[in-house]
Parts: structure tokens; C-alpha cells; sequence
């Protein structure tokens, strides 16, 4: 597949956005980093990397960093966009299976860590509570059951890149995704993905309070 | 006329005008402020009239009548402004990122890229 753009909302990473960048350049595809807002510009650290940046002026969230991400991808001709993480939990070697399949016919490839065993094992426990219990908000309000209920790895088709435009711009944008792909009808996939809990990404990821906010964010997206 | 009646007139005349000014455009806000307005008005020039309501739907004093009606102003007026400011953030979202997109940048020592 060609012209596929990995993209990869970044806050205050420092560093390790950096290495996580330099473990995708040898892969060949087209990088977009989008920075929300971080405290300090990460664009110098980057300057002599070969990807493209972009800059929120202010930090607005995941949700809104990724969409202008996929709308620059757009632009720019993608016939694909993964979405990345910067804490260098997500595995590059997994993108071609995501890409493979596409190819094959899916429109939306999602990455799962229920479907393998071991994968699950690399799961912290408390958190496979929240992600279970998330499962079932993310079907009540969309209506798509999914293995994974909150999972960032992800790989859209041009077909989604038109049809996704995603305005929550916090984390609910999880879940709002969903509502938008059964929307518009598009066919999804799950793909096994191992996802690397490190010290770094634990504290950078979310407590499970958070998952509190999201609920309340997706009720009031339904109301207004 | 009473002290206390004229202090409470002039802060909803004041809360009155604010509203008003706040929503301009919009005649459902517009109507809820001017009944807020006109019952506030009503209730301090003849405070007796609250309690001869309230006992018309059942409820025993005037105090409960009003506080009653002032839970459900506060939440509703809450709620005009959460959804204002949800809107508000949405536009903002839309600007920065047409910033965004117009600052996009190659690096690795390629010129701007424009779209």
C-alpha cells in the first residue's frame, strides 16, 4: 500500500516522541507528527528528521490533535493513517498486518489486546476491569461490540478518512469514533496488537478516573 | 415600597439587561429571561402572591414555591451555558487547527509544504 501516513498526536513526550519517531523512519511511511500545545516546542528536537509538522497553539486534546492529523493526511493525498502512539506503547511491526488488512477490504482496522492471550497478559489488571466495563458503555452508545473497547491503535482507508470527523476532542473521542464508522457504514476489523506497558507510559496514560470524564463527555455529546 | 424591594429590583433590573445583552439572537433564551425577569419583579413587589400560588398546586409555603422555581432556573441556566461553551470550544478546536495546517512544515531540511 502506498502513500500511508502514520500519524501521532504528541504532548509534552519530550524524548521519547523522538525516539518513537526514529523507530518508524526505516518503515518508509510518511510521518505526521501533530503537537498539542506541548509546554515546550518540540520542533527543534525534531528539525532534522525527514516527517511532517504540525503545531496546536494551544493544547485542545488527543481527539483534536488526531483529526488534524487525518485532515492534513488528507490533503496531502493518504490512502491511509495510522494512528500512532507517542509514548512508544505501540509496536511498529504490527502496522503491516493494519495495512494488509485494509487491502484486504476493510475500511477501519482496530487494534485489539483481547484477542491473544499473551497479549492480554501484558495488561495490568485493574486497568482490564476498566477496559471490560468500557466495552460495554462503548456498545451501549454506539453499538458496536468490539474486543477492545479503548484502544489508539488504529488504521483508517480513504474511504473513513472522508467519513471521519471526530469533535470530541478529548479521550470520549474513543468512543465517538465508533458511532461515526457505524454511521457511515463502514467495515471493521480487529487486528491483535501487543501493547507495551512501560513506567513511562503508565504515568503519561490514563487513570482510571478519567474514564468517569469520558462517559460524562459522551452523555452530554448526545444531548448538545 | 420597601428598602429591600428596591435593592432586589435594581439587581434584576441589572442580571436583566446582562441577559439580555448575553442573548441577543436567541428567542427561547430570550423569553425564559424576560419570565425570570417579570416573575422576579412580581414576587418582590407582592410577596404574598407566592404563597397564595403555592398553595394553588399543593405546596405549603411561598418560600419552598420559589425555591423550587430557583432549581429549575439555575439548572437551565447551567445548561444554556455548558452547551454555549461546548460550542464555543468547538469553533476554537476549527481555528487552531487551520493554523495547524497552514504552519505544516517538512523538516529533515525540506521548504514549507502548502496546501
Amino acid at each position: 500500500m502506498k502513500n500511508v501516513y502514520v500519524v501521532i498526536p504528541s504532548y509534552n513526550e519530550g524524548e521519547t516522541l523522538r525516539r518513537t519517531v526514529e523507530s518508524l523512519l526505516p518503515c518508509g511511511y510518511e510521518i505526521v507528527v501533530v503537537d498539542d500545545g506541548s509546554r515546550e516546542d518540540p520542533r527543534d528536537m525534531l528539525a532534522d528528521l525527514p516527517i511532517h509538522y504540525l503545531r496546536h497553539p494551544i493544547n485542545l486534546g488527543q481527539g483534536a490533535a488526531l483529526q488534524t492529523g487525518m485532515d492534513y493526511a488528507k490533503a496531502q493525498g493518504a490512502e491511509a493513517v495510522i494512528h500512532f502512539d507517542a509514548d512508544g506503547q505501540h509496536d511498529k511491526n504490527d502496522i503491516p498486518q493494519f495495512l494488509t488488512t485494509l487491502e484486504a477490504g476493510a475500511d477501519v482496522v482496530i487494534g485489539s489486546r483481547f484477542l491473544r492471550e499473551s497479549d492480554l497478559a501484558q495488561v495490568p489488571k485493574g486497568k482490564r476491569l476498566v477496559l471490560r466495563c468500557a466495552r460495554v458503555v462503548n456498545g451501549i452508545f454506539t453499538g458496536m461490540w468490539l474486543t477492545d473497547a479503548h484502544n489508539g491503535f488504529r488504521a483508517l482507508g480513504r474511504k473513513a478518512l472522508e467519513a471521519i470527523d471526530l469533535t470530541e476532542n478529548r479521550m470520549a473521542h474513543a468512543t465517538e469514533i465508533m458511532s461515526q464508522i457505524r454511521a457511515a457504514k463502514l467495515t471493521v476489523k480487529e487486528v491483535p496488537v501487543t501493547i507495551r506497558y512501560t513506567d513511562y507510559s503508565q504515568a503519561k496514560g490514563q487513570k482510571w478516573t478519567n474514564s468517569l470524564n469520558i462517559l460524562i463527555d459522551l452523555i452530554l455529546n448526545k444531548i448538545m | 415600597m420597601s428598602w429591600i424591594q428596591v435593592i432586589l429590583i435594581a439587581g434584576l433590573l441589572v442580571a436583566g439587561l446582562l441577559a439580555w445583552l448575553v442573548l441577543r439572537n436567541k428567542l427561547f433564551g430570550r423569553l425564559f429571561f424576560i419570565v425570570q425577569f417579570v416573575m422576579g419583579v412580581v414576587f418582590v413587589l407582592w410577596p404574598d402572591l407566592t404563597t397564595q400560588l403555592a398553595n394553588l398546586i399543593g405546596i405549603g409555603r411561598g418560600t419552598d414555591f420559589l425555591l423550587y422555581l430557583l432549581i429549575l432556573f439555575v439548572y437551565f441556566s447551567g445548561m444554556c451555558i455548558l452547551a454555549k461553551f461546548r460550542q464555543i470550544e468547538r469553533r476554537q478546536t476549527l481555528l487552531i487547527r487551520q493554523l495547524a495546517l497552514r504552519g505544516a512544515v517538512k523538516l529533515g531540511g525540506a521548504k514549507n509544504v502548502s496546501l
